[in-house]
């Protein structure tokens, strides 16, 4: 699987390159600039928020709300870090921000409905978003339903953009050691699916 | 082989991809290389994380990065005629209240928090110098003889 890894390892210097121009014209103002950058990351502050959040309609939401914090906050940027890791928390800011509001307005909500008299408590996440994932891959529904979080961030991070482990412990604030403690939880769910659908591949073992 | 195949699966659930395919020197990949069973494991295992990340990527925003680009545009004009009108409405507020502590325990009182200077009447016409970035708000008593001076 040559494709796999060679892909993998190379993207976080990858995602770097020329990407120091396009910041300085968007700080000097110039608008060309900024969305040249913004058309670069877009699909990337996506993926992040999706991995952050685990929702199609949140990721949406978090990466439109990244757009606006880019251009306001691209300024105080200064260089010292890798651009895509002060990016990531941009993104991972936006995703805490809007899980707030999401859980305040679900409390508020309820609030008003047990004030009118009425008691059911209703799934602040759509319908539509289930019938996504049903439509989705199995493997996805895993990805997104059954890892947390963080399980879902470090593997995403880790065995699907090849990031190291000590980096992705810097860019979460996490001990290299809870990373590995939750990358291998989240391999550890996503292969027991795998082998869930190809039983034939492990029904001797054992005997 | 040092490792049997129970504890070899065991292994590759957690392992890491170089030793999925045995190329790497632990154990595992040395059984992985030996053992044609666990060998299929660790392969199938490598094909559908591969899988994974591409149903991943095909996963896109809902909006277009033109669009999303045109919206953040609009977004930010909003919030900023907010921020201005904020920036007017403040200040307004925080003096009407400041004016309502002073004026409801009269002017002779008892003591503003802050600084208090003395200034002979005839030179009570302030000139206030504030920084960059900082605003000031200046505020009198009906009778002109207090003022508060607010930096915020
Ligand atoms: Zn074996």
């Amino acid at each position: 699987m040559p494709g796999y890894r060679e892909n993998c390892l190379s993207e976080p210097t990858r995602m770097e390159e020329g990407v120091s121009a396009l910041i300085e014209g968007a700080q000097a103002g110039d608008d060309g600039a900024f969305e040249q950058l913004v058309r670069r990351f877009y699909d990337r502050i996506y993926r992040w928020a999706l991995a952050r959040t685990g929702d199609r309609d949140d990721a949406d939401d978090v990466t439109q709300e990244v757009l606006v914090r880019l251009h306001r906050h691209l300024d105080g940027f200064d260089g010292r870090s890798r651009f895509t890791t002060w990016l990531f928390q941009v993104t991972r800011s936006a995703a805490a921000d809007l899980h707030r509001r999401r859980t305040r307005r679900a409390r508020l909500a309820l609030r008003a409905r047990l004030g009118s008299g009425r008691t059911e408590v209703v799934d602040p996440r759509g319908s539509e978003t289930q019938a996504d994932l049903d439509r989705a891959g199995g493997l996805v529904a895993v990805f997104l339903e059954e890892l947390s979080d963080r399980q879902r961030e470090v593997f995403d991070l880790v065995d699907l953009h090849g990031y190291a482990p000590a980096e992705v412990g810097a860019m979460l604030g996490m001990e290299p050691v809870t990373v590995r403690s939750h990358l291998f939880r989240a391999r550890r769910s996503i292969r027991r699916k795998v082998l869930e659908s190809h039983p034939e591949l492990v029904e001797d073992y054992g005997n | 082989m040092a490792i049997d195949c129970t504890t070899a699966l065991e292994l590759l659930l957690e392992a890491e991809p170089a030793d999925l395919d045995g190329s790497a020197s632990s154990e595992l990949s040395v059984h992985v290389r030996e053992c044609a069973r666990c060998r299929a494991v660790g392969q199938e295992l490598l094909v559908q994380q591969d899988r994974l990340s591409r149903e991943l990527a095909a996963l896109r925003p809902a909006v277009g990065v033109e669009d999303a680009l045109q919206k953040a545009r609009r977004e930010r004009m909003r919030r900023s005629r907010r921020r201005q009108a904020w920036r007017l409405a403040a200040p307004l507020a925080a003096a009407a209240a400041v004016a309502a502590v002073f004026l409801a325990r009269g002017p002779e009182a008892g003591r503003m928090p802050g600084e208090v200077v003395a200034l002979p009447a005839s030179r009570i016409e302030p000139s206030v110098e504030v920084s960059a970035g900082q605003n000031v708000m200046v505020f009198e008593t009906r009778d002109r003889s207090a003022k508060v001076i607010w930096f915020y």
